[in-house]
């Protein structure tokens, strides 16, 4: 147990030195760090100073370093547009970007497991037939297509929900919240519906053909032949059955809902991170780029070590292999 | 399907390109595959729908009523008229306008061409890539293998389009700006292709080494054949069937890829709209009660990922009989 556990860590952090050697590459190598730092007008003299005491001259595997422990210290240097620490930037989008997706995933859950619960037992039931179309145009129809849409009907049409920004928020330290008011709730409503969709799609289908795997296994034949209820057969023994994998995807899924936030964020101009980070590929501003990479890889990094500890306390057979290959995409 | 073609070193006459298409032809004809085919009504429709939109969009400038980019057909008398079929619609513009004037349709038939180009494209760099590295990986082995897979676990962790942003961001700052709206079709390409090369190249090294300890390779290394031409004669066409399957798919997800990117205002240069630059313009005009602008590309776009997700899935179907 010992061993893995410092195998999986040892693994995460080699991942993230990978990204932070991206990150440094680009902040580095992607144009002049100094040029995009002072004005046109600044001496040759004045340059090469900066150049000294940002420690540009040092040599590349000096710099990284210094790089990577500022990066664990959440120190990203200055956004080349705003001219503002990357990190209050970030720390100020942040809640934004976490409440939509945490919403959304919860949305996506409540309404995905039901929906795959009945269309894995009705597998031919007409309503299942209408899920599973459903859940077809779910997947092919792209993200910002679905906020689109609903912003022409409920925004435009109908006029009941704002179709921009986050509402009235009410702040506690540095978190705001937009849950506790009115406008706020109304305002979360189409971009949490829009992220959560496709991932609803997803849970759903997932759900879907692990009942039906279930369902075939001979222990659900005998808990039959024992003559127990439909209702304790399907979700006594077979839901429960299904939902560690469930679990599993949800929770490697919120990782990349937190990265899909950044469409749903340009169309309802939501002011979190992912808006950020469009903002800064289109100005070319390098050190958010660079900040935002490393946090969504620090995310999926944590989540996939989670995830990956919880099957190895869950799963008794892990145990015994001397702990699996670690084999999670 | 697993039935090894190719046979052993020279013993096979080589068929010419042409002699081989006819090959595949008729075996085809009389295939399962043609079978599964007839009796599905709804790939029948999508396939119909996907030849449709293709064919309009190679032949687009024979097909669309007007050279949207054409300025002297453009008139701005004709801006923003709703489709024929309402009130103050105009029965040469069968969709309604923009805001300059130009027929939806047209630019709906034009944006077409692109965003299946950039599409085609990505899938093909994607494929070339992918199924490259599987083969190396699959074959040699060792910390070859280590390295490649290495790669594919970490990128395969990270949401294709994010890559692909950063792919564009990074071709932002090292191109000037001037050659990047000149490149920025092949920046996509790019970065579409670089983020989706791991699903090939995954299933690719799972079939060659499958393949590589059967009796044809390992004759064909006794008779001293070079690796290479092993790989590429003997390997390659016998891992090439789910590799189709992948490609299908891929290429929805590549077409949803470009058209979000474009949306975002990161992908083609708006001088040349792609259906997902087109949506994004006509998102503006939303607000002012012209929802064709926006909503017939974004049809469009909707009916053709759908069709080819279909002809995908049941591709899949199809060549994995285990499946039904």
């Amino acid at each position: 147990m010992f061993a893995f556990i410092i195998r999986r860590l040892l693994q995460s952090v080699l991942v993230m030195l990978t990204v932070a050697l991206i990150a440094f590459a680009l902040f580095r190598f992607v144009g002049d760090p100094i040029n995009n730092l002072v004005g046109q007008d600044t001496t040759l003299q004045d340059r090469q100073q900066l150049r000294e005491t940002l420690g540009l001259n040092d040599s590349v595997v000096v710099q990284y370093w210094r790089y990577v422990v500022n990066t664990a210290k959440g120190d990203f240097g200055y956004s080349y547009m705003h001219r503002r620490p990357v990190k209050t930037m970030l720390l100020e989008r942040m809640p934004a970007t976490l409440e939509l997706s945490i919403i959304s995933i919860i949305l996506a859950l409540f309404i995905g497991v039901p929906m795959g619960v009945y269309t894995g037992l009705r597998r031919d039931g007409f309503l299942a037939k209408i899920f599973m179309s459903i859940s077809l145009i779910g997947i092919s129809l792209p993200t910002f297509l679905i906020g689109i849409m609903l912003i022409l009907v409920f925004g435009v049409m109908l006029r009941w929900l704002p179709t921009f920004g986050r509402g009235e928020v009410v702040a506690f330290g540095i978190w705001t919240t937009g849950l506790l008011t009115a406008s706020g709730l109304k305002a979360l409503i189409m971009p949490a519906i829009t992220l959560a969709l496709f991932q609803m799609t997803l849970i759903m289908r997932l759900v879907r053909s692990e009942m039906l795997e279930v369902l075939r296994t001979d222990y659900i034949k005998f808990a039959r032949a024992r003559g127990l209820s439909n209702r304790a057969v399907n979700f006594g023994h077979a839901l429960k059955n299904t939902l560690v994998p469930v679990i599993t995807i949800t929770g490697l899924q919120l990782g990349s809902v937190i990265a899909f936030a950044i469409i749903t964020e340009s169309v309802f101009q939501w002011p979190g991170m992912g808006r950020m980070f469009i903002e800064a590929v289109a100005d070319v501003d390098i050190p958010v780029m660079a900040a935002y990479l490393c946090l969504i890889a620090l995310f999926f990094v944590v989540i996939n070590l989670i995830v990956d500890l919880l099957y190895y306390a869950v799963d008794p057979r892990l145990r015994i292999d001397g702990g699996g290959s670690g084999g999670h995409g | 399907m697993a039935e090894p073609r190719g046979g052993i070193g020279g013993e096979v006459p080589d068929l010419s390109l042409w002699d081989r298409t006819i090959d595949a032809l008729v075996r085809a004809r009389h295939s399962d595959i043609w079978y599964s085919f007839k009796r599905s009504p709804v790939t029948m429709v999508a396939a119909a729908v996907t030849a449709v939109i293709i064919l309009s969009a190679v032949f687009a400038p024979w097909v669309a009523p007007y050279n949207p980019f054409d300025l002297a057909t453009i008139d701005l008398m004709d801006a923003s008229l709703p489709p024929s079929w309402m009130a103050d619609g105009d029965p040469r513009f069968l969709l309604g306008t923009d805001d300059q004037g130009r027929g939806i349709l047209s630019t709906i038939i034009f944006g077409a061409r692109i965003s299946l180009g950039v599409g085609f494209a990505s899938v093909v760099f994607a494929l070339i890539v992918g199924v490259g590295l599987g083969l190396i990986s699959g074959y040699v082995g060792g910390t070859v293998d280590a390295v490649i897979m290495r790669v594919a676990d970490i990128q395969l962790s990270f949401p294709a389009i994010l890559l692909a942003l950063l792919v564009d961001g990074v071709a932002r700052g090292v191109l000037p700006r001037e050659a990047h709206d000149e490149l920025a079709i092949y920046v996509l390409v790019f970065s579409i292709g670089i983020s989706g090369w791991v699903q090939y190249a995954r299933t690719v090294r799972g079939s060659t080494l499958v393949e590589k300890n059967k009796e044809y390779v390992q004759a064909a290394r006794v008779i001293g054949r070079p690796a290479i031409l092993i790989i590429l004669r003997h390997v390659l066409p016998n891992v090439m069937g789910p590799v189709m399957v992948i490609a299908t798919i891929h290429l929805a997800l590549a077409i949803i890829t470009e058209a979000t990117l474009s949306f975002l205002g990161v992908g083609v240069s708006p001088t040349e709209p792609s259906l997902g630059t087109l949506i994004n313009v006509g998102q503006d005009y939303l607000f002012s009660g012209e929802w064709w602008i926006a909503l017939f590309p974004g049809a469009v776009l909707a009916i053709l990922v759908l069709a080819v997700n279909l002809l995908g899935d049941w591709l899949r179907d199809a060549l994995n009989p285990k499946l039904r």
